[in-house]
């Protein structure tokens, strides 16, 4: 918002010598958009000013912001403003300083008997002015200035505070370097974590790890129980998806029966594991993630390590053994699931009889199936809760950090998943399974 | 204070908060003068924090009244309401600086985001704020990277960013060394002085609020009610209740001029 004020006061005082004249004059003939001058006989006023809209809903102040004379080799500056609604742009002090330069000045002096009330923008405007005047070798004599606008100039050091010290840029063979050195580091510390949290897998197997029953039985209620229905949910929507496609290839080779065959092998051994391990990796992972980032955040893992109490016994065991152990319980509940939306698909729209759709998957689904689906969601499991555990340890400290945890604890879990799977499949190939 | 008292700042009636239905503090009522430093004093679970919350639009009283001049807050649409809370600064406990931005960025914000500044402007501005607060190193700096004592100056720079006309300040100078905390108490009364602010703080810390408050009241963890009013030497030095006087007496030793017991008189 602009504030052009109409009704300008009188400047005060009159120009002594022709140079800042004719430099006002200059300033006067180029305005700026944030200045407006007005020039009368030897004296020109400098109204620069813009308001925030005051919360109160009270009058705009009037007047000009400050006018320039010259008295006795000395720039003197009126302040007639209230600076409290008022904001100050840097590059309104551009005339000032060209004023400066062109003229050999004594000090630089105030005038504020009509100054409203102090604002930052005062304390901008000035802070800016000393230092133009301590460059220029001019005095600066804040003596004119009202009394807690002195007290407030103390505060503010007059040299510019040092700046931060620079970033050195990287070179591409520094920075892949490093890269290569921060990858190894994250590998020891995984396969450190890994073997650490195996060893005491064991040692809780035997009653002699730290672990809380309480942390357990809670992690396993949220990763069982509490990812029932979405699992559910996702896995009886591709089952059906499963059904129709199915559907529509077989048909064309009179082979509808083998929907059943393809719904009971994929579910089994495929897509309830996989689908199971997006849905928790998403849901459960990036939830160890922000938990432990968060607990990183406000100190606790700090605390925890002072008291001397195991981070892997009291937060990792807990959640990896929680997720390993109801992954393949979840795996064989949505592939049940998954067969059971195929199952209501081909009876209800594809005509197959639910006597016959059974048969055919107790024919097509076997144990080792079933066993190979399993052992999958259980390595899935471990590698989800694993990953995200850790990218929650290696988070920073603030908000931001957290939700990058998160984030990438469930691309690193999916991803992981993917590659997991993959390994299986050449494995399983390998092996005839 | 030079203040004239004809019409408080800040009137606070009947005031009650709540969570649920926990009843933190009933009936509690005060007036703040304008270009004051006001103190919410009390001890830890008294509802100090929760009195300034629903002083600062945070929190809808259960009951009672907040008036700034002639308006009374919550009776307000919530855009009025917005509105209002922009001439407020508000330094929290711990100085919930935004981590995701560097400190200079932290208060320039909230001028990016509701003036029509010029990016030199805003940078004038923060560089002045920042000045004022006496941060001179860790400007470009994420609040992970500062000390406690840099983050509360950071908060309050952000506070003071739009030039509020109350500044609200919850256990400002909490976590900070005595000589730090002491410096941190003149630079408020600079600030008041300065730019006229009315200043609400919630504290405990005795000897910030005999050195700098102006007025205050007293909040009872017991009774959940205010039960003392006036200068916080004043109420150590005269203690309207014994809470108070335990109060006091804990951290400033100064003997009170309260009449002691005649039984107590009696056992020696």
């Amino acid at each position: 918002m602009k504030a052009a004020y109409a009704n300008a006061r009188s400047p005060v005082g009159a120009l002594g010598n022709s140079a800042p004249q004719a430099a006002l004059s200059a300033i006067a003939n180029r305005p700026r958009s944030s200045i407006r001058a007005r020039v009368r006989p030897g004296v020109c006023t400098l109204q620069f000013l813009r308001r925030i809209p005051d919360i109160m809903n009270r009058d705009p102040p009037s007047g000009p912001g400050w006018a320039v004379q010259v008295r006795d080799g000395d720039l003197m500056l009126v302040l007639s403003q209230n600076w409290a609604d008022t904001v100050f742009d840097p590059a309104d002090l551009e005339p000032v300083r060209n004023l400066l330069e062109q003229g050999s000045w004594k000090s630089i002096r105030f005038e504020s008997n009509e100054m409203g009330r102090l604002g930052s923008s005062l304390l901008a405007f000035l802070d800016s002015l000393r230092r133009i005047a301590l460059r220029q070798n001019i005095r600066f004599d804040e003596s004119g200035l009202p009394g807690p606008t002195r007290q407030m100039m103390q505060l503010i050091p007059a040299a510019a505070p040092p700046a931060d010290a620079p970033r050195r840029s990287s070179s591409v063979v520094e920075r892949v370097g490093q890269s290569v050195i921060d990858t190894g580091c994250e590998w020891v510390a995984s396969t450190r974590l890994i073997g650490q949290v195996l060893l005491r897998s064991g040692a809780a197997l035997r009653g002699q790890a730290n672990l809380r029953m309480v942390d357990v039985v809670s992690c396993l209620t949220d990763a069982g129980a509490g990812a029932l229905p979405v699992v559910a949910l996702v896995n009886i929507l591709v089952g059906g998806i499963i059904a129709f496609v199915g559907a529509v290839e077989l048909r064309r080779f009179g082979a509808d029966i083998y929907v059943a065959n393809l719904i009971g092998v994929a579910e089994v051994r495929e897509l309830a594991p996989i689908m199971t391990a997006i849905v928790m990796s998403g849901r459960t992972g990036s939830a160890y993630a922000a938990q432990i980032a968060t607990m990183q955040g406000t100190e606790e893992l700090d605390a925890l390590r002072v008291i001397g109490i195991s981070i892997d016994d009291y937060l990792i065991l807990p959640r990896v053994m929680s997720l390993s152990m109801m992954m393949p319980l979840l795996n064989v509940y949505a592939a049940t699931i998954g067969i059971l939306g195929g199952f209501c698909i081909a009876v209800s729209m594809l005509d197959l009889s639910p006597a016959v759709f059974l048969a055919q998957v107790e024919d097509a689904v076997t144990i080792p199936e079933v066993l190979f689906g399993v052992v999958k969601s259980l390595a899935f499991g471990a590698w989800i809760a694993f990953s995200s555990c850790r990218i929650g340890l290696r988070a920073g400290r603030s908000a931001s950090d957290v939700g990058h945890a998160a984030t990438t604890a469930s691309v690193h879990g999916i991803v992981g998943v993917i590659m997991i799977d993959a390994l299986f499949a050449v494995g399983a190939n390998a092996l005839g399974i | 204070m030079s203040s004239a008292r004809s019409q408080p700042k800040i009137r606070v009636r009947d005031l009650s908060v709540s969570y649920a239905t926990q009843v933190i503090q009933h009936d509690v009522s005060f007036d703040v003068e304008e270009g004051s430093i006001f103190a919410v004093m009390g001890p830890s679970g008294s509802g100090k924090s929760t009195i300034l919350r629903a002083m600062t639009g945070l929190l809808r009283p259960s009951a009672g009244t907040v008036c700034y001049g002639d308006l009374d807050y919550w009776s307000l649409t919530d855009a009025r309401r917005d509105q209002i809370g922009r001439g407020f600064g508000v330094l929290f406990q711990g100085g919930a600086l935004w981590s995701s931005l560097s400190a200079a960025e932290n208060v320039a914000l909230p001028l990016q985001m509701f003036t029509p500044l010029t990016v030199p402007s805003i940078d004038a501005l923060v560089q002045v704020k920042l000045s004022l607060v006496g941060l001179q190193s860790g400007r470009d700096g994420k609040p992970s990277t500062l000390s406690g004592g840099m983050r509360q100056r950071v908060a309050l720079a952000r506070a003071l960013a739009l030039d509020p006309q109350i500044l609200f300040l919850d256990e400002p100078s909490a976590g900070l060394d005595p000589p730090s905390a002491k410096r941190f108490d003149d630079l408020i009364r600079d600030l008041r002085d300065g730019f006229g602010v009315t200043v609400v703080m919630v504290s405990h810390e005795l000897s910030s609020l005999f050195d700098i408050c102006d007025d205050g009241v007293f909040l009872d963890a017991d009774r959940k009610t205010a039960t003392g009013h006036g200068a916080p030497l004043a109420l150590r030095d005269h203690p309207p209740d014994p809470g108070v006087q335990a109060f006091m007496m804990r951290a400033a030793p100064t003997p009170p001029s309260v009449a002691p017991t005649g039984e107590a008189n009696g056992a020696r």
